[in-house]
């Protein structure tokens, strides 16, 4: 049996950040801009929140670890040099300020937060599937959660992945098997629409 | 190593690789490899479709409800009391460490507190002359010049311009970035218009004006 070849090429692009502009605004951080830091931190905003959103739900620790990191980000914008991605950078930031700020609130966050009536969302299909998606992430450890995050919202290559973690390339391929292998398992939704029960 | 060996271990590289095709950014050559062996290999080929749902289904949860605004807000309280000195450098210290140096200031105050007691104790039959870095200048120095310096200036910047110029900080910044400023040498107090003029035409300087002598508020 021939199986079907499937290609990458149907799927939307991960969203790519202007790499040229963002090493621009940085470099005016560097010299105090406010204006550029305000551009910088809109810009991320939401790709933070909702990176962040996968290892935590409370919105206060969110915004706080938003805030951290460009705390950072304002203190050391003059050391970047361009060896990564600005966006590689601060999002390796984001996740070791994360990793502190869920250490600090150890209990209240991580896989306790993504209980359903603390997701607060609209009810309906979106309601449905982040139950179900949630509901199977929160089995995986945190770094293999973020990975998959870091890889298939982001769109971070196992490379950059491992300078955001700060880890081999190897430990980034063997959280992506491991959370792969679980969520088999975890998620039978991913295999096909469910089926209708017979009456 | 056996035929059944390298078809198993090409299995299991195609099988690693699949999330690095799905999410794009594996090369060409990988992404040519993982097709070839998708045609012939049906588990990988579910596992291929499986990932691109997950994929899918990850990049169309909904994130979080947060306020921008109000956080970025809170940052640049954060940095606006960084800029005047009211705050720690870094405000994510734990309860003890507060603890700790509230402790040790107390203590060094009481070390200082006591060493004045004892000092002004000793030096009372014979009074020695005692100056402190700020003692120099008893009389502030009147401003003669306002000025607004553009926001992108760090401090280095604001250094060279101030030196440049040999201009001392009187006081300021106010609310609306405002600088009150004087001439370092009191004998200059007399070139303010002069001043004035190579301010303004600076790159680092939005707004300068001569001081009027009655008015001495920056």
């Amino acid at each position: 049996m021939r199986a079907t070849v499937v290609t990458p090429a149907g799927f939307d692009p991960a969203p790519v950040p202007d790499s040229h502009r963002e090493v621009a605004l940085l470099r005016l951080v560097a010299a105090g801009d406010r204006r550029a830091f305000e551009d910088l931190y809109s810009g991320y905003f939401g790709r933070l929140n909702r990176f962040l959103g996968r290892l935590t739900r409370r919105t206060e620790i969110i915004e706080e670890t938003i805030n951290d990191t460009f705390w950072v980000v304002w203190q050391k914008a003059g050391d970047f040099r361009g060896q990564s991605l600005v966006s590689t950078w601060i999002i390796g930031i984001a996740y070791r300020c994360a990793l502190k700020a869920l250490r600090r609130n150890a209990g209240a966050s991580s896989a306790a937060s993504f209980e359903p009536e603390e997701i607060g969302y609209e009810p309906g299909v979106a309601r449905e599937r982040e139950d179900w998606l949630g509901q199977g992430l929160k089995h995986l450890p945190l770094e293999q959660r973020s990975t998959l995050e870091l890889a298939y919202y982001v769109g971070h290559s196992c490379e950059e992945i491992a300078q955001i973690m700060e880890c081999s390339v190897g430990t980034v391929k063997a959280r992506m098997f491991h959370a792969r292998v679980k969520l088999r398992n975890l998620l039978p939704e991913l295999a096909g629409p469910p089926k209708v029960e017979q009456q | 190593m056996s035929p059944t060996d390298d078809s198993f271990a090409d299995h299991r590289a195609a099988w690693g690789l699949i999330p690095w095709v799905v999410n794009g950014t594996a090369d060409e050559a990988a992404r040519a490899l993982l097709t070839t062996h998708l045609a012939a290999c049906p588990d990988c080929a579910a596992e291929y479709q499986l990932q691109s749902k997950l994929r899918v289904a990850i990049r169309k949860s909904e994130p979080p409800p947060a306020d921008a605004t109000s956080a970025y807000s809170r940052l640049r309280q954060r940095l606006d009391d960084e800029t005047t000195g009211q705050m720690p450098a870094h405000r994510a210290w734990s309860g003890g460490a507060r603890l700790l140096v509230a402790m040790v200031v107390l203590e060094a105050v009481s070390i200082v507190a006591l060493s004045g007691v004892l000092w002004v104790r000793g030096s009372h039959d014979n009074p020695a002359v005692y100056r402190t870095l700020g003692s120099g200048e008893t009389v502030p120095r009147p401003a003669t010049i306002r000025a607004v310096l553009d926001p992108a200036l760090n401090l280095q910047g604001m250094q060279e311009l101030l030196n440049g110029f040999k201009l001392q900080i009187v006081a300021g910044p106010t609310d609306a970035g405002v600088y009150s400023l004087a001439p370092a040498d009191p004998a200059r107090l007399g070139d303010t218009a002069q001043i004035v003029a190579a301010l303004r035409s600076h790159a680092g300087v939005r707004f300068a004006e001569p001081i009027e002598a009655t008015s001495s508020k920056p």
